[in-house]
């Protein structure tokens, strides 16, 4: 809550964000109050499983979908295009037209001259190494060149700020390289990026800040370093050779200890544990054990499994 | 918005040239199928069968064209745009969606506009009516235009709650073709009444008096065809905003 010592005025905050979604039966509530504050020359990453209501977080913060409750405060409000967005999945541009095309068609629905819209679009798809695809219809780039055509579109009108769902999702190795130097360039710049994803190492490499939501809560939020020493060890991971089926017994046992169980991994925290967990395991087939290192991902696994811990000790 | 009209044309041609087949097809369809119809119909029958009526005919589907290239384009477009998943970009633009709607909308109607002229001639010639062309005949088709509009917003409304509509489109397409050919202006009282509150029905009696029978109509139905259009855009506009925010609150803007 205390304001950030190099931006003391956050360029986005919203306040108690409240949505549920109508289901068979009852409400689905995919946000239950969330609070988030947005700083310029800061990349926010917010992390959590699927479901989590990332999605909708993000699409209520552009304006996109409706809130139940609670509010959005931008700086600059009034337009439609403070921000630029890549949505969730793969279609975020005309399949029909070239790169620049759709550069230069969204810049200036944006707001841009479409001589000047033409001029940032060849910039961009320069900076994200596609210069040479620039006059190639997107329909027919990879997945990985799309997603960085995206990236140029959602920038091409130099908002100052930029929301990214999931923008690694599907996307090869070589052009998560682009994103993640591309990210920190824009960072200097001073943009303030949101990002979702569920890559904790891409998150780590480029969040200054996490917050990790599960069903519809901030259940962690802080600068990516001091959450990262504030954790307790790094979790074991135990993969085994098969899954374990859906009615073992050896499920309840696992939980009892906090060991969260993902098909064929098992993730335990605590070398104490860790025995405990290979007795009950004994004598299924083993793949590995390994330590994980003091990660995002240890973090993450664990606080979702003290979550579910939670959740399943009650009366259901 | 000068600036919007423009990188819309720009974005049709870049689309046209690169997949002409696609837009001549439609055009080509249309033109064989009604060159077929007359000269069938003429064939068969001589043009004894329809009589003094032929021009009527003509003109009521010469209108029906016009009328549903506009309204199958917005409703089209956007169920385009949402198979796409483009609708929430465009969302998220400086005239958002019902603008960029309205712009394309606008553009269209130009395209449309050049695309029949060989469906016009086809009919024209096939059926051999002739048509008096008068300057106020612009009033009647700027009216068609605008109620096609107003229909094309509503059923562009219906598609981003509903996402696929091409079947209530073609639904309406023939509903149209029959309410068309009805000559609502040759009825007695009560029913010629009916004409005026439906859509773009006034429209099409005023093109039908103008350019089938040289007549120049009343100024009372040209009137009323103006408050009918205004009517049915104010409509198609109300319905369409109203349909934008429901998808904003059931998180569907940009499902499909
Ligand atoms: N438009 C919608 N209608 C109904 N339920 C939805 C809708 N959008 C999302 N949900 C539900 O809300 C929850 C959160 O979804 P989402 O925000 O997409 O999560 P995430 O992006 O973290 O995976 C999920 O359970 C999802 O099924
Ligand atoms: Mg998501």
């Amino acid at each position: 809550m205390n304001p950030n010592v190099q931006n003391p005025t956050p360029v986005l905050q919203a306040h108690a964000l409240r949505k549920r979604y109508p289901k068979a039966k009852g409400w689905l509530e995919a946000l239950k109050g969330v609070s988030l504050q947005l700083f310029r020359g800061e990349i926010l990453t917010l992390l959590g499983p699927n479901g989590a209501g990332k999605t909708t977080l993000v699409k209520i913060l552009a304006g996109l979908v409706e809130p139940d409750g609670g509010r959005v405060e931008v700086l600059q409000e009034g337009k439609r295009t403070w921000m630029g967005a890549v949505l969730e999945g793969n279609r975020n541009l005309y399949w029909r037209l070239t790169a620049l095309e759709n550069l230069i068609y969204f810049g200036t629905l944006r707001g841009l001259i479409p001589k000047e819209a033409r001029r940032r679009g060849l910039e961009l798809l320069e900076t994200v190494g596609l210069a040479e695809k620039a006059q190639q219809t997107v329909g027919t780039l990879s997945r990985g060149q799309q997603q960085r055509a995206a990236l140029a579109a959602a920038l091409v009108h130099d908002p100052p700020i930029l929301f990214l769902d999931e923008p690694t999702l599907g996307v090869d190795l070589e052009a998560q390289e682009a994103i993640r130097t591309w990210l920190l360039r824009l960072k200097e710049q001073g943009k303030a990026v949101l990002l979702t994803t569920h890559q904790m190492d891409f998150a780590e490499a480029v969040a200054d800040r996490v917050a990790i939501l599960q069903e519809g809560e901030v259940v962690l939020e802080g600068r990516t370093q001091e959450v990262l020493e504030g954790s307790p060890g790094a979790p074991y991971r135990i993969e085994l050779q098969a899954p374990l089926g859906e009615g073992d017994p050896r499920l309840a046992q696992l939980r009892a200890f906090e060991a969260e169980v993902e098909g064929k991994v098992v993730r335990v925290v605590g070398e104490e544990t860790l025995w405990e967990v290979l007795r009950i395991l004994d004598p299924l087939p083993l793949e590995r054990v390994e330590r994980e290192s003091l990660s995002l991902a240890g973090l993450f696994w664990r606080i979702l499994g003290e979550r579910s811990e939670r959740c399943s000790s009650l009366p259901t | 918005m000068l600036q919007l009209a423009y990188i819309e044309f720009w974005r049709y041609l870049r689309a046209f040239f690169r997949y002409p087949l696609e837009v001549l097809g439609g055009v080509l369809g249309a033109v064989v199928v009604f060159a077929l119809f007359f000269s069938g119909v003429r064939y068969l029958a001589g043009p004894a069968l329809f009589g003094e009526r032929l021009e009527a005919l003509v003109v009521s589907l010469l209108a029906w064209t016009l009328a549903f290239s506009l309204l199958s384009y917005i409703a089209s477009t956007l169920t385009e745009e949402a198979l796409a998943g483009l609708l929430e970009q465009l969302a998220l633009t400086r005239p958002g969606l019902l603008g960029v709607v309205l712009v394309r909308s606008a553009v269209s109607l130009f395209q449309i506009g050049l695309l029949n002229i060989p469906v016009f001639l086809a009919i024209l010639l096939t059926s051999g009516a002739r048509l008096d062309f008068h300057p106020l005949t612009l009033l009647p088709l700027a009216t068609l235009a605008l109620g096609a509009l107003g229909l094309g917003l509503l059923l562009g409304g219906l598609a981003l709650i509903y996402k696929r509509v091409g079947q209530l489109v073609s639904l309406l397409q023939f509903l149209f073709l029959g309410l068309f050919l009805v000559r609502f202006e040759a009825l007695t009282q009560p029913w010629n009444a009916l004409g005026y509150l439906l859509p773009l029905v006034p429209s099409v009696a005023a093109l039908r008096l103008l350019l089938g029978r040289g007549e120049d109509p009343e100024w009372g139905l040209l009137f009323l065809t103006g408050i009918n259009a205004l009517a049915y855009i104010a409509f198609g506009i109300g319905f369409f905003k109203r349909a934008l925010r429901r998808a904003r609150r059931q998180g569907t803007l940009g499902t499909y």
